[in-house]
């Protein structure tokens, strides 16, 4: 689907969509989960609507509102997404 | 520039000799490429140190930032997912300016004293003295100078000449969290390069090796390489550096020719002068035009 390292897609979950820049790798395998192959998609948290470097749509735009209450911190480490190619640069 | 004028050992576009009297040792800089967790912390340290701030870039899909060198960037990693073995291994090399004994960019140069090989081995741009012509980057078999836009000069990795010449070792070294980028006389990062090759080999990489190709008389930035047999794995690392045919036509072949072209041209206007008089305007052309 999504062609090569560099292109813009939208990841999109239950709760909303960010657009971000596509870094294709073949370090994170794809796994195969009941026979159907199932991607992993890594985004980072270090950026927002402001800063220095350049912006970025908020990441936790898609996480669940959840919280763990042993750790005290979010328990969204993983979840599932959709992905979809964007024609145009956003 | 940081260093004193006893201590060059080659200076861009000059004939007279270089000062001798002084001996040196070599320095070099050893980076381990199988040591290299890829932090960036090295370009981090280049920037802070030389007083460099490159533009904020884009990401294009890729951990390469910024994508290439540039006059405020003297240091990139370069980072290649390959599977030599079909096994997957992500390489990452620190580019930047080798050092070479023999450097092409001093060969190319036309400016005076605007590159010089220091007795160490280092070599540096004087950019006081650059024109801004590039030469410098055609005769690099590593494409590694960059023209500024701002200034229109030509600048690149000092191997920190300034801290070098006070005894300190490189900014990158210094800051370098693994260990992967070591710094001392050449000799002895020949032979820890060594050790750490056979390290290497019992680990299952049978064709590792030290990086300093002798196409370029040596280079006094050395790779430690997990595949010596092929550095092209590496972002494209040449396998034998080579400074371009043409730059050795120009700076060698052509140059005395153009030079003795030069030299007869103005012995035969003197000759023709002192044979023939001055051009005089005949009385009859004279009148011709009144």
């Amino acid at each position: 689907m999504i062609k090569a390292a560099g292109d813009h897609v939208r990841v999109r979950s239950k709760r909303g969509f960010i657009v971000a820049v596509a870094v294709v790798t073949k370090r994170l395998k794809t796994l195969m989960i009941e026979g159907r192959p199932v991607h992993t998609v890594g985004i980072p948290i270090h950026w927002g609507f402001k800063g220095v470097a350049r912006n970025g749509y908020i990441t936790n735009t898609l996480t669940p509102f959840v919280g763990d209450a042993n750790t005290q911190t979010p328990e969204f480490k993983a979840f599932l997404v959709d992905l979809e190619l964007l024609p145009t640069k956003v | 520039m940081a260093l004193q004028p006893l201590d060059i050992a080659a200076r861009s576009a000059t004939t007279t000799p270089s000062p001798s009297a002084r001996q040196g040792f070599e320095v070099a800089k050893l980076i381990d490429i199988s040591k290299c967790i890829g932090c960036k912390a090295c370009q981090v340290a280049c920037m802070e140190w030389n007083d460099l701030r490159d533009e904020v870039g884009f990401n294009h899909g890729v951990y390469d930032n910024p994508l290439d060198l540039t006059d405020q960037s003297w240091t990139v990693m370069r980072f290649s997912e390959v599977e030599p073995d079909g096994r997957l291994e992500w390489l990452i090399r620190k580019d930047g300016c080798m050092h070479c004994a023999d450097p092409g960019c001093l060969k190319a140069c036309p400016a005076p004293g605007a590159i010089v090989k220091y007795g160490n081995g280092i070599v540096d741009f004087n950019q006081e003295n650059c024109i801004g012509c590039g030469y410098c980057i055609t005769g690099c078999p590593f494409n590694i100078p960059r023209l500024a836009a701002k200034d229109g000069k030509a600048y690149k990795c000092t191997l920190c000449s300034d801290r070098v010449a006070v005894g300190l070792e490189p900014a990158c070294v210094k800051t370098c969290p693994t260990g992967a980028i070591t710094y001392g006389a050449k000799d002895d990062m020949i032979e820890s390069a060594a050790i750490r090759v056979r390290d290497l080999n019992d680990r299952g990489f049978a064709n590792a090796g030290l990086y300093d190709p002798p196409g370029v008389g040596g280079t006094h930035v050395m790779y430690v390489l997990q595949h010596a047999d092929r550095p092209e794995l590496y972002a494209d690392l040449p396998r034998d550096p080579q400074i371009d045919p043409l730059v050795s036509v120009w700076k060698g072949l052509a140059k005395p020719l153009a030079i003795a072209a030069f030299a007869a041209v103005s012995l035969a206007g003197l000759f023709h002068y002192i044979t023939k008089g001055p051009n005089e305007v005949s009385k009859e052309t004279e009148k011709e035009f009144d």
